[in-house]
């Protein structure tokens, strides 16, 4: 029970994160009406996910691995390049959101911007959803008390909601202007993991970055990453013991980019300048 | 009561408790030495190719990498999450067998290593 728990939890953890802050961001601009494309794509990647591998499952069809690493390192890059969007569009956003000019936003949000937060929603869920479905499927056959463990499973699930609804609720009582810095700094994080993880998936699909270089370091005695501690931070800072020199500097890179980016396109209420993505349809 | 202070507060607790589980996990049990490596690009290996635990045995893989690439470890069956061992290093991973006997497959699941032989069957005996 306590196995498929940390499972569950470990990957539904980011998901809910970044399904709170999409929320919270939507709720707080006044964008509420908006939550049903995020939702229908959260609940669609999370049915396809489920429906696909309950499939595989009856049908004794195994899924190659390197196919498994492809859809998780395409989605991974995709859902970098679509949180990195969201971020300065948020900033470009968070200038007409002083108190005063509130009203702007109301029709800020265009077509493109909710079908782009729908497969943010689908992306973050469904990454990670079929692999995760597939190998608990083929593990709770075999395991002692298969009816524990399915509620681990549950409850793992279960637990990550509750801390997105915390983190979604709690972002409604900090000011406006601290809850987009920290925000967007959490999504960087995010997004950064996602980039150094999404380069490693589709390397060992040998798909593309065939050579990423040496191995930079090895700290896999200090702190395995096959530990329940080391999954988890893989999945939410992009934690790996012993990364390729070339996914150090794509995580170093643009962890050190995107902050100056982030300062360079603000602050001040009124400003004209916004990123093409942000502008209204 | 505000729930936003109890939202950091249980993000790290949950992570906490992640690590106290990773930390605390006790003994890993018997050590089971996996060698892997590659003959050559069409032929490659996990030595021994058969492995024996007991129902409910809790065992530690412990597995060498001697070859000059990358390998995994895995098995989605019998419930063994990858652990992706780099070339000329060593990785460990604890699993506790089913109380069910049974027989398992464990493989590396790169692309072509698996066909190229890397698979190990994991038999799972009765308990005495």
């Amino acid at each position: 029970m306590g196995y498929s728990f940390l499972i569950t939890l470990r990957e539904g953890l980011e998901a809910a994160l970044i399904l709170a802050i999409i929320l919270g961001y939507l709720a707080r601009t006044g964008h509420r009406q908006h939550w049903r494309p995020v939702w229908f794509g959260a609940g669609a990647a999370g049915g396809a996910s489920l429906a696909a591998a309950v499939a595989l499952h009856l049908l004794a069809v195994e899924l190659p691995g390197r196919l498994q690493e492809a859809i998780e390192g395409i989605g991974m890059l995709l859902a970098t390049a679509i949180l990195t969007w969201m971020v300065f569009w948020m900033r470009a956003q968070s200038r007409t959101v002083g108190a005063n000019l509130r009203a702007r936003v109301d029709a800020a949000l265009s077509t493109g911007s909710a079908a782009a937060l729908a497969l943010l929603a689908f992306t973050s869920v469904g990454r990670e959803g079929l692999e995760t479905a597939l190998f608990l499927f083929a593990g709770g056959s075999t395991a002692d008390s298969e009816a524990l463990y399915w509620a681990g499973a549950a409850a793992g699930v279960g637990t990550a909601s509750v801390i997105g609804a915390a983190v979604y609720s709690g972002s409604h009582r900090i000011p406006l202007r601290t809850f987009f810095t920290v925000t967007s700094l959490m999504l960087m994080v995010l997004a950064a993991g996602l980039l150094t993880n999404g380069l490693k998936e589709l390397h060992e699909a040998n798909i593309l970055f065939g050579n990423l270089g040496p191995r930079a370091w090895d700290t896999y005695e200090l702190l395995p990453d096959n530990s329940s501690f080391g999954r988890f931070l893989a999945t939410l800072v992009g934690y790996d013991a012993s990364p390729f020199l070339g996914q150090v500097v794509a995580y170093v890179a643009y962890l050190a980019v995107m902050p100056v980016l982030y300062l360079l396109t603000g602050p001040g209420e009124g400003s004209t300048a916004q990123p093409r993505a942000a502008a209204r349809a | 009561m505000h729930r936003s202070r109890f939202a950091l507060p249980l993000v790290a607790a949950t992570l906490l408790a992640a690590a106290a589980a990773a930390a605390c996990g006790g003994s890993g049990g018997r050590e089971i030495i996996v060698r892997a490596g590659e003959l050559d690009a069409q032929h490659m290996y996990f030595d021994p190719r058969e492995i024996h635990v007991q129902a409910g045995e809790k065992v530690t893989f412990v597995i060498e990498n001697e070859g000059a690439s990358d390998h995994e470890f895995e098995s989605d069956e019998a419930g063994i999450e990858e652990v992706v061992i780099p070339e000329g290093r060593t990785r460990r991973t604890t699993w506790t067998a089913p109380k069910q006997p049974g027989r398992y497959p464990v493989y590396c699941d790169i692309a072509g290593h698996r066909e190229a032989g890397m698979e190990l069957l994991l038999v799972v005996d009765p308990a005495p």
